[in-house]
């Protein structure tokens, strides 16, 4: 279907609410628990994500390391990394745009704000 | 009193607006492209409004409903809360034709129109109303993105592709000039910026955050040029009607030169440089021999001044192709809305034309030729009875004569009847009952302002709307606009123009310690009147009998507050001036003589002032002024009339 995205948060309802609200606008989405959990599915999954949003604080591997990780696989060298942040993170912000996270949606946010955030990057 | 007709009103109505409705889409057409034209905006508010009195007296209930509903629209647009773009245009114009059917459906059998239609124009409308008071910004958006751009997962091109909705794009420009040889390429850096143009509902800041992503670690800059006030940049259609090139700048206006003409100009430079250091030689030699030969050369120099000059004033000159080529489509257009046929047949169109000038009359000449199709030209059965062609012929012709170029817009239609002329004029108090007009002033009727702000214009078969800003538009440039008709033949509007705005031949005057520029074409002759041919009282209501025609006397010196060498005009020069049909005597010390002078504007800090219409410097450094004649012949006849009775007590004496 080549509308993939990949969302990757520990928090249940975040992936929940994420799940239903990208599936309902027609968009595939596949969920992480965090950044080992997601790149094991970057790397493994059949198809490639059109785009992946990761939270920044996780257990095991924080967004940050997955975007290096990410960058570093050649299938997503040009993937937009959309990342969660909070307004307190400006300075996170900044690292994870220097580790290659292509943009950022801060928490909280409504389904509509994603979705258009989602259509930026994906038709 | 005629008895009271309803239907004959309904008849009338009907008549007029049909008409108001092609002029409002005419209007409608026209800010379309030219948003910024409040003129038209009015005309068509005027429009709207008009047929919605009228309705409304008739107890035509739906008609003036629709039109008011349009009206409210337009008033948004007025007052600016509304942009005259695609959408409500387009609204307006099938609304435009749904009235168009009301209105040619009144008094007929049958529904009288479509319920349905009638209602979702009317809620249209509400929704544009709603949708308005946004005012739209444009807003230049300039995006350098980090080089590493892509190596985040972001394309600045999808950015720019996948605007915000309520985003208008009207101009986007790359700027590839940083990307390096191919060999040097590193395809996963961006090296590219971009200027883009956009007509949007956002704010500056609303816009930003789109390019967030690109801003954090490259640079995105916003600039609002709403402000600015660039109508070329507003309208995407817009940039391509050069034709109309009003709205534009100054600043930024080009044009096109041949290279024949450079080329002409570059020699006639060389000759000048040769002559320069001809002049250096002679210089010298010294002594006697210098002033000998420098008076030998003077002359040179003087030609190839004048010759770099004319060549130079040259490359302001374009054909008025430029102008007649719209005029094809117009009679088209213009004769299938009117129900005529009109065949447009353009001569001279290689005549030259100042820039300046070429941009000021086209709204003028397009005036003239929707008289001409609107008045001028008969319906094809009328022509018919006749026995003329079915088809009317519309001529604009361009011609150069001596110092002017005269461009005449005539048509082999009904001609202006001057008797109904005169009646109207008479009616609306123009004129006085039983006055006895010769032709020519009977047909000047038409310039007269009263005849195109009365209402019910159209009920005399001539011409009318508008004429007096034509005049005035002509006369501004120098110019001036003249009439010709024969009934049942054809009626013949010729202007005459002054070949540049920028240089004028002028006649030096000199009054008290001042000279003054009277342009040679105002100047009809100058003489120094006998003592006997002054008449009136000393310091008012002076006339003067210059060969058997009595003319108002103008005292300079009096008008300008100088003290002059002498009062009494027998001893100094009255130079008789003409403006439009009118003339007057200028009462000056002496004159100085002729020459070309470069008009220049006093400039803004200087508010207009009477009399003057501009300086110019003078070869010794002087500063004159230039008398503006047609302000100076004007204010003569109105006080002339003022003191017409004293003036025929003194007349009676002598």
């Amino acid at each position: 279907m080549g509308k993939s995205v990949l969302f990757v948060d520990d928090a249940a309802t975040m992936r929940q609410l994420v799940s239903f609200s990208l599936s309902d606008a027609g968009y595939g989405v596949v969920t992480a628990v965090d950044g080992k959990d997601a790149l094991d599915k970057a790397q493994n999954e059949a198809e490639t994500f059109r785009l992946i949003i990761t939270d920044l604080n996780m257990p095991h591997m924080d967004g940050i390391e997955l975007i290096r990780h990410l960058r570093k696989n050649t299938q997503y060298r040009f993937t937009p990394i959309v990342m969660l942040t909070t307004e307190s993170q400006e300075t996170k912000k900044l690292e994870a745009v220097r580790a290659g996270a292509t943009g950022w949606i801060v928490k909280p946010f409504t389904p509509e704000g994603l979705l258009a955030l989602v259509k930026k990057f994906v038709n | 009193m005629a008895r009271f007709d309803p239907q004959r009103l309904l008849a009338l109505f009907k008549d007029e607006s049909l008409e108001q409705l092609g002029e409002l889409e005419h209007g409608l057409l026209r800010l379309e492209t030219h948003p910024d034209d409040s003129s038209t905006l009015q005309g068509v508010f005027r429009n709207a409004h008009t047929i919605k009195g009228s309705a409304g007296s008739l107890g035509l209930t739906h008609i003036s409903t629709l039109t008011h509903a349009m009206e409210e629209l337009l008033d948004m647009m007025r007052q600016g809360d509304l942009l005259p773009e695609k959408g409500s245009i387009t609204e307006l114009l099938k609304c435009k034709d749904l009235l168009h059917e009301m209105v040619s459906g009144l008094g007929a059998e049958g529904p009288a129109f479509d319920e349905g239609r009638f209602a979702g124009h009317l809620s249209s409308i509400k929704a544009l109303k709603s949708s308005g008071r946004i005012k739209l910004n444009t807003f230049e958006i300039l995006i350098r993105p980090s080089p590493e751009v892509f190596l985040r997962g972001a394309d600045p091109a999808d950015f720019i592709r996948r605007m915000p909705q309520s985003v208008q794009v009207l101009q986007v420009q790359a700027d590839d000039s940083q990307v390096p040889a191919l060999s040097e390429l590193d395809p996963t850096r961006c090296y590219t910026s971009w200027r883009i143009i956009v007509s949007t509902t956002m704010s500056a800041q609303d816009l930003l955050s789109h390019f967030e992503f690109l801003a954090v670690d490259g640079e995105v800059k916003i600039n609002d040029s709403t402000s600015n006030n660039q109508p070329a940049l507003a309208p995407c259609a817009g940039l391509s009607t050069p034709g109309s090139a009003q709205p534009l700048k100054a600043q930024s206006a080009t044009i096109r030169v041949g290279l024949d003409k450079l080329d002409s100009l570059l020699n006639s430079v060389g000759e000048m440089l040769i002559a320069q250091s001809m002049i250096q030689q002679a210089i010298h030699k010294g002594g006697d021999e210098a002033v000998r030969s420098l008076r030998a050369l003077s002359p040179h120099m003087q030609a190839a001044c004048r010759e770099v000059q004319e060549r130079a004033m040259a490359l302001r000159m374009l054909p008025v192709k430029e102008v007649f080529d719209r005029f094809d489509r117009l009679t088209r257009e213009l004769s299938i809305a009117k129900g005529k046929q009109a065949r447009l047949v353009l001569e001279g169109e290689d005549t030259e034309l100042d820039k300046g000038m070429l941009d000021k009359i086209s709204d003028p000449l397009v005036h003239l030729v929707r008289n001409a199709i609107d008045h001028g030209i008969e319906s094809p059965e009328i022509r018919q009875t006749a026995g003329k062609p079915p088809e009317g012929t519309l001529t604009l012709k361009a011609y150069q004569l001596g110092d002017a170029v005269y461009i005449e817009v005539s048509d082999d239609g009904a001609g202006i009847d001057t008797n109904k002329l005169i009646k109207k004029a008479t009616s609306l108090g123009l004129i006085e009952q039983g006055q006895q007009l010769s032709q020519d002033e009977a047909l000047s009727l038409i310039f007269h302002p009263g005849f195109s702000t009365a209402e019910q214009v159209t009920d005399v078969s001539g011409r009318g709307v508008g004429m007096d800003v034509v005049k005035k538009n002509v006369e501004g440039l120098g110019g001036r606009v003249t009439v010709k008709s024969t009934l049942g033949q054809g009626t013949s509007i010729t202007l005459k123009l002054p070949l540049t705005l920028a240089i004028i031949d002028g006649l030096l005057a000199q009054v008290g310690d001042q000279a003054f520029v009277i342009p040679v074409v105002s100047v009809v002759e100058s003489l120094r009147p006998r003592k006997d041919e002054v008449h009136g009282m000393q310091e008012q209501g002076q006339v003067v009998d210059a060969r058997g025609e009595v003319l108002p006397l103008v005292r300079l010196h009096n008008e300008l507050n100088i003290i002059p060498k002498t009062k009494n005009p027998w001893e100094a020069i009255v130079v008789i001036v003409q403006s439009g049909q009118e003339r007057c005597c200028l009462l000056v010390d002496d004159i100085i003589g002729q020459q070309q002078v470069v008009l220049k504007p006093l400039g803004s800090a200087t508010p207009s002032i009477n009399d003057i219409s501009g300086g110019t410097i003078l070869g010794d450094g002087q500063v004159a002024l230039v008398l503006d004649i047609q302000g100076l012949v004007e204010r003569a006849r109105a006080r002339q009339i003022h003191d017409a009775p004293q003036g025929a007590d003194m007349g009676g004496q002598q």
